[in-house]
């Protein structure tokens, strides 16, 4: 039965998302890619990391059969295919490095806010020198110093973002808890644990869920970036944003090259904005 | 109010103190890497040990890190291994071309984007309203990069109007700063379009406005006398906080067109582990933030005269 209601709920907020046409067009825009992640092997016509013939245009035949409708690169694999691919390390590191962020933030939030005092004096402290950071700088210096690769830009991410995650977090925590039910929990004798994770987060969701859209969309942008400053995922790896790095050099010469994965990478941003921005429009209704 | 700042400087050099704390412990991990970056990967490890310690890189890190700490008092920050010439020689330069390329960012950006907010923010809803709210949040889902990408594919491959690198090597040229500061004007005024369009639409539903109309103002005047006023509190803000986001911005862009800035240089130096050169780009960067947010602080309740004589 209560399986029956969790279950109701969360489609009651999927249908929410009616409501706001921003919404859907965003949360359309992010199955498209979800979709094109999950069939990569069925929708990309080659290889995504195999040599055909470099340099070709997009629309051009490939001379054994087919079409690279994106062209290819210089080392001549098929653009849309890396693209396509592209989309399967793309959608599996920005959501879980958003969620390692969230992870660390909500606990932190969660305990900083609900106690108070010097714990959450220290945990604001260090908060604060990280988030004095300009963000880019501080992504820069931490793969400077550990190294390029996918579990070490999750950790660089939960690093400079948990800080932002954990104000927020905060900020309802300590609207939240002095709230009734809460002190009902307390009063029963619930421990602070159970206080903070059943009774306090469920009800700070909202803000949360918006502000989680918001991240994932400049979490690709910082996988992006860190591509296009060379400092992204190892090479023979099919990724946006180091696609268009290794183009940079003959750009004025092939923009095909970096243009299309610059379309996908802002295209999927653009629909998490969307979406997120219509989910705030959405709460802010009722 | 003398008391609030006092304390904000004091928690900014305390923050100071702990990021170049920092910084140096996590650059000390590999300290070996400075000597590869100098003498080569081909080096032996010999060659190397030689070269740390005749630079002085095999002292105690603490005793090191308070020598270099009050030589950066001094302002004496040190010698940078990548260019070979003291830091502040390249640093002071750098700056003022990323200072240059800011300016020329805000002084269209700031302008630019409060005219939308307002435009859109004073009928919520309108037509015009959602064309902008559109705009403004497509320009801010493109990152810099691509957008760098778009427009060099368009000015630059295309059309042939503009350079496609700005490194001013042959002196300054304006036409060599209008891409770089077309990026980041792209990027940058949705986000604060749509504060001011927010803190404008707010503003618009209150009691006050509301009074102002039925009395019968002209509607220009109901706007300037009274709504502007009350509606760019919380604009100003944020665009004290973008400057934070400048400074990520820059370097980007400053990689993107090869332009020689503070951003380039920040991402060089951490590139080569060139530990001074990193310390003296981070206090600046760190500096710089942190100084904005106080600015923005003490400008919100000096403007804001609920703050004020709370």
């Amino acid at each position: 039965m209560k399986n029956a209601s969790i279950f109701l709920k969360v489609f009651s907020g999927i249908a929410l998302i009616r409501e706001s046409r921003v919404a859907m067009v965003g949360a359309i825009i992010c199955l498209f890619w979800l979709f094109v992640a999950v069939f990569a092997s069925v929708l990309a016509p080659y290889d995504p990391v195999s040599t055909i013939l470099p340099m070709q245009g997009p629309m051009t035949d490939n001379p054994a059969g087919g079409t690279f409708w994106l062209g290819t690169d210089l080392l001549g694999r098929d653009i849309l295919s890396r693209i396509i691919y592209g989309t399967q390390t793309v959608l599996l590191y920005a959501p879980l490095a958003t969620f390692c962020a969230y992870l660390v933030g909500i606990v932190m939030g969660l305990v900083g806010g609900y106690y108070g005092g010097k714990v959450d004096t220290a945990l604001s402290f260090i908060s604060n020198v990280i988030l004095s950071f300009p963000v880019l700088v501080l992504y820069i210096l931490i793969i400077a110093t550990i190294g390029a690769s996918g579990v070490n830009i999750i950790l660089a991410v939960t690093f400079a973002s948990a800080p932002g995650i954990f104000r927020i977090v905060r900020g309802l925590t300590m609207d939240l808890r002095n709230r009734e039910y809460v002190s009902a929990a307390q009063t029963r004798g619930e421990n602070a644990l159970w206080v903070m994770f059943v009774e306090i987060l469920p009800n700070a969701r909202g803000p949360l869920i918006v502000d989680a859209c918001l991240r994932m969309g400049y979490v690709i942008i910082t996988i992006g970036v860190l591509g296009f400053l060379g400092m992204g995922l190892p090479p023979p790896t099919p990724d946006w944003g180091g696609m268009i790095s290794e183009a940079r050099k003959l750009f004025l010469v092939f923009p095909h090259m970096a243009v299309f994965p610059c379309i996908a990478i802002s295209s999927l941003v653009l629909g998490l904005n969307l979406l997120s921005d219509g989910l705030r429009e959405i709460s802010l209704r009722d | 109010m003398i008391q609030l700042i006092a304390k904000r400087l004091g928690i900014m050099v305390l923050t100071m103190l702990v990021v170049s704390i920092i910084l140096f412990l996590a650059l000390e991990l590999n300290i070996e890497s400075v000597a590869i970056k100098v003498l080569g990967p081909y080096s032996s490890d010999e060659q190397r040990q030689f070269w740390l310690e005749a630079n002085g890189y095999t002292r105690p890190v603490l005793e090191r890190y308070l020598s270099w700490a009050g030589n950066f008092m001094m302002g004496d920050f040190g010698e940078s291994v990548r260019f070979r010439v003291p830091v502040s020689d390249i640093l002071w330069d750098r700056l003022s071309n990323t200072l240059i390329l800011a300016a020329a960012t805000f002084g269209i950006m700031i302008p630019l984007s409060i005219l939308l907010g307002i435009l859109s923010g004073m009928k919520e809803g309108s037509f015009l309203d959602r064309v902008i709210s559109l705009i403004c949040i497509i320009t801010t889902s493109i990152p810099e990069f691509a957008s760098a990408v778009f427009l060099s594919a368009i000015f630059v491959f295309s059309l042939k109007w503009l350079p496609g690198t700005s490194s001013m090597l042959m002196g300054f040229d304006v036409m060599q700063l209008i891409l770089p500061a077309m990026v980041l004007i792209g990027y940058g005024f949705g986000y604060v379009a749509r504060m001011t369009r927010a803190s404008m639409a707010e503003v618009m539903a209150t009691h006050y406005i509301r009074t102002a109309v039925l009395k019968g103002l002209p509607y220009h005047k109901v706007i300037f006398k009274h709504a502007l006023r009350n509606a760019l509190i919380a604009p100003f803000t944020i665009i004290m906080l973008q400057i934070n986001w400048l400074l990520s911005g820059v370097i980007v862009v400053e990689y993107a067109f090869a332009y020689k800035g503070f951003g380039a240089l920040l991402l060089e130096a951490s590139l080569n582990n060139d530990v001074y050169l990193i310390e003296a780009c981070t206090m600046v960067a760190v500096c710089a933030a942190v100084l904005t947010q106080l600015i923005a602080d003490i400008g919100y309740s000096y403007l804001n005269p609920r703050i004020r004589f709370s």
